[in-house]
């Protein structure tokens, strides 16, 4: 471990422009945050820090690393500046990004690491660790547990060390076609058919969309954050400063609104969020039996986002496993990866 | 006939010793934007966390007015923008509430029990406070986080003397069991009122009016007057108005329209995925339920039926703990609670308000209450002396035998010492007993008061009044 600190002048880290830390300018990308530096610091990032991680700096992302595609995380990582990225997933961007640049991607179960200081839009808005595989399980070690800023983080402690698995003995599914090279790995997994899979996107928009729309009505420029100076009485104030989002913030921002309010299409956000409990349970009886899922990083993680289990990425292949068994998926990843 | 139909929707800030979300004091009048953090601010990346003792005392509320405790519920976003909302959202309950189907006991005007339906009780945080000064707002957000609940009636009120009795009770309730100081000067009891009039015969009804953020019972009693006035000529000339909300003016005497609302306000209510859902165990809730002591309604009834007190005087003794077991500790020790209730309602009740005290800090034992009853009763000390040896227990505290005896205070009753002292004091009033025979009864109190000071305070008034009757009557009145 110390080696890969050595190699980034000390263990630096690189960490997204969604991020707390005291002092700094925490914009998430939004000109609604502009010139906004941070009270606080991050809880992970904190405890990197009393672990002698330096943070080697902020990667440019889209507004609140909602788009896909750019993201300096990814970037710095596979430009070999720096050997571990924190950064943040809003749909499975981060993993795609991630997948796409051959950079190993992991998002822990929700409530293994804190969220305190992260600028999450939605509920589904994922911390996601990227890098050099040893150096995410170091991280891993150092910031899951509980913390009590964070209502949602757990008790336990996960002992995120590599050991090499027979792979003979996982029983893997898969969730669509799978390369040739990997089935000769694993033998031939069993098909796992997701009913209403068109629907899992579906219910991520709707209502990562009317969660977008509540956690940034924050950033209404009364404390902090871009001030409008053409305004004639507060509802001009507030509809100014909201201008200051980007087109696809604002987009987003509206369709949430058609979605939570009565007399539009609240049917939507209420059957969205039926379907989530109905996932819920199905993915409960799935993972009775199955161990590892594998799919295509386009559209398995939306599964694993909507109910809460880990997920890795792995060139464009995702891996998911079921809650908490974090330390499971990565040692298959690894050994997955050594195999191939 | 023209039917009255009045809902309240009560806010109550919780007595906790931090705020809902964070870790900030829940104190009031501190000067401005001291008790904030960057939660209670509002600022990006933080997380709510729940003050469990808020869940206590709402869930104690709830028990208090025998709702159905919900074991599991959650938190959802109101959305609004208001510059004293911080975060654009208010985190409350929407559907489930914590607390269902309840209701408070009232007396109505006909000394009837009626029961006034609470639908839910919910929690939420208080929002900050604007204070709009010389065309500018400033903005406190001290308030910004205080842990609330929020009780909402049905219709159940018929009119504004039922809905001062309702608040009475609630008030008086959760000050008893200590979940809020409920200062409505404070602002930590606030109430709406809902009112609409209900003509059956004919079928029609006024559109409900209502008035936001009443700082009295007494405004609210006056408002609701107001309005049923004001709704009944509507009734009466056929005019039809929709939803409005008003504001009460106290100088005027009337309510003020703010805004006409054809519909309830969207509030596009969303759970609230920052906080994981509020599963409370039933062991939780019966630990709650049972320490909940016995309630003041309760205790009124009880007073009156193993003390024999009146309504009035049961109502008063059991408002306040601190006074009900002050009570309950006097009259069985002495055996006569009417007798024990008379002197707490009036002299000891003076006291408190005379030093400006508290109920709760009342600080004197209930054996040296008894003592002096006792005594008063068994005239070894005159009433006027035991008064003022009440006072003197109540202020600085002592033995009454003690004092009795240094003090020599102890009444007198021995006849031929009270007959010179009446003889010395006709002989010097020629004058007062020639009044008296021309029919002026106050020169007597003069006479009375004459041996009492010859006495020092220590003769039996009693026998004193006795003497002077009889010699003052043998003089031929």
């Amino acid at each position: 471990m110390e080696n890969y600190k050595i190699i980034d002048e000390k263990g630096s880290f690189i960490i997204d422009r969604a991020m707390m830390k005291e002092g700094l300018e925490v914009d998430a990308g939004s000109k609604a945050l502009e010139g906004y530096k941070a009270p606080y610091t991050a809880s992970l990032i904190k405890a990197l820090e009393e672990e002698d991680y330096k943070i080697f700096g902020k990667g440019m992302t889209s507004e609140f690393s909602l788009e896909e595609g750019l993201n300096g995380v990814v970037d710095a990582l596979a430009e070999d500046r720096v050997s571990l990225g924190l950064g943040l997933d809003n749909g499975g961007n981060l993993l795609r990004a991630g997948g796409a640049a051959g950079i190993f991607t992991y998002l822990p179960s929700p409530g293994l690491v804190s969220s305190y200081g992260l600028i999450k839009t939605s509920r589904f808005t994922r911390l996601g660790l990227m890098g050099e595989y040893e150096l995410v399980l170091d991280a891993m070690n150092i910031i899951s547990g509980k913390d009590p800023m964070d209502p949602q983080t757990l008790d336990e402690k996960l002992d995120f060390s590599f050991k090499e698995i027979d792979l003979n003995n996982i029983r893997a599914m898969q969730a669509g076609d799978l390369d040739r090279d990997m089935v000769e790995v694993l033998g031939e997994p069993e098909y796992l058919e997701i009913e209403d899979k068109d629907k899992l996107a579906l219910a991520y928009d709707v209502i990562s969309s009317v969660d977008l729309g509540s956690s940034t009505a924050k950033f209404d420029g009364i404390r902090y954050g871009y001030r409008p100076d053409d305004y004639e009485n507060l509802d001009e104030y507030y509809s100014n400063a909201r201008g200051a989002f980007g087109e696809e913030v604002k987009k987003q921002i509206l369709k949430g609104y058609i979605y939570s309010a009565k007399g539009y299409e609240r049917e939507i956000y209420d059957g969205a969020m039926g379907f989530l409990a109905g996932l819920d349970q199905d993915l409960k009886n799935l993972f009775k039996e199955t161990k590892i899922v594998l799919g295509p990083v386009d559209s398995l993680p939306y599964l694993a986002i909507l109910t809460n289990r880990p997920v890795a990425a792995l060139g464009k292949l995702a891996i998911m496993a079921d809650y908490l068994d974090d330390v499971k998926l990565l040692n298959f990843v690894k050994t997955l990866e050594e195999a191939l | 006939m023209v039917k009255t139909l009045v809902g309240l929707e009560i806010h109550v800030e919780l007595k906790t010793e931090t705020k809902m979300f964070c870790s900030c004091k829940n104190v009031f009048g501190a000067p401005p934007n001291t008790h904030v953090c960057p939660t209670c601010l509002g600022h990006p990346g933080t997380l709510p966390l729940m003050n469990k003792e808020a869940v206590k005392l709402a869930v104690k509320a709830g028990s208090a007015f025998h709702c159905t405790i919900n074991e599991k519920s959650q938190m959802d976003r109101k959305k609004y923008f208001y510059p004293d909302l911080v975060k654009g959202y208010q985190i409350t309950q929407d559907s489930p509430a914590l607390c269902e189907d309840g209701y408070i006991e009232i007396m109505d005007e006909e000394g009837q029990a009626k029961n006034i339906r609470i639908e839910r009780i919910h929690i939420e945080e208080d929002t900050g406070k604007s204070i709009h000064e010389g065309g500018s707002t400033l903005l406190d957000y001290d308030r910004s986080g205080v842990p609330l609940i929020e009780i909402v009636t049905r219709p159940d009120i018929a009119s504004s003397y039922e809905a001062q009795e309702f608040l009475g009770q609630l008030r008086q309730t959760l000050k008893y069991i200590g979940v809020s100081d409920v200062k409505m000067e404070e602002g930590s009891l606030r109430c709406d009122v809902n009112i609409n009039l209900v003509d059956e015969e004919n079928d029609k009804k006024t559109g409900i009016a209502e008035i936001k953020n009443m700082n009295s019972f007494s405004a609210v009693g006056k408002a609701i007057d107001y309005e049923v006035e004001r709704q009944m000529k509507l009734l009466e000339e056929g005019v039809i108005e929709g939803k409005n909300t008003r504001r009460w003016n106290d100088l005027s005497g009337q309510t003020e329209i703010m805004r006409m609302k054809d519909e309830s306000a969207d509030y596009r209510y969303t759970v609230e995925g920052d906080l994981p859902p509020l599963v409370l165990d039933r062991e939780f809730i019966e630990e709650i339920r049972a320490s909940i002591p016995e309630l003041p309604g309760e205790k009124t009834k009880r007073f009156m039926k193993d003390y024999g007190l009146s309504h009035y005087d049961a109502d008063i003794l059991s408002r306040n703990r601190t006074i009900s077991s002050f009570f309950e500790e006097a009259a069985k020790s002495y055996g006569d609670g009417e007798a024990v209730a008379n002197w707490i309602n009036s002299d000891i009740m003076r006291l408190l308000n005379e030093n400006e005290m508290a109920e709760d800090d009342l600080d004197m034992d209930a054996e040296s209450l008894v003592k002096i009853i006792d005594y008063v009763n068994k005239d070894k000390i005159n009433t006027n002396t035991g008064k003022k040896l009440l006072r003197e227990i109540f202020n600085e505290g002592g033995d009454v035998d003690k004092i009795i005896e240094e003090r020599g205070l102890a009444q007198i009753s021995d006849d031929s010492f009270l007959k010179e002292i009446v003889d010395k004091v006709l002989g010097e009033n020629q004058e007062s007993i020639d009044a008296y025979k021309s029919g002026r009864d106050n020169a007597l109190k003069y006479l009375m008061g004459q041996c009492m000071k010859y006495s020092k305070g220590k003769g039996n008034p009693q026998k004193f009044n006795a003497m002077l009757l009889d010699i003052l009557g043998e003089a031929g009145k």
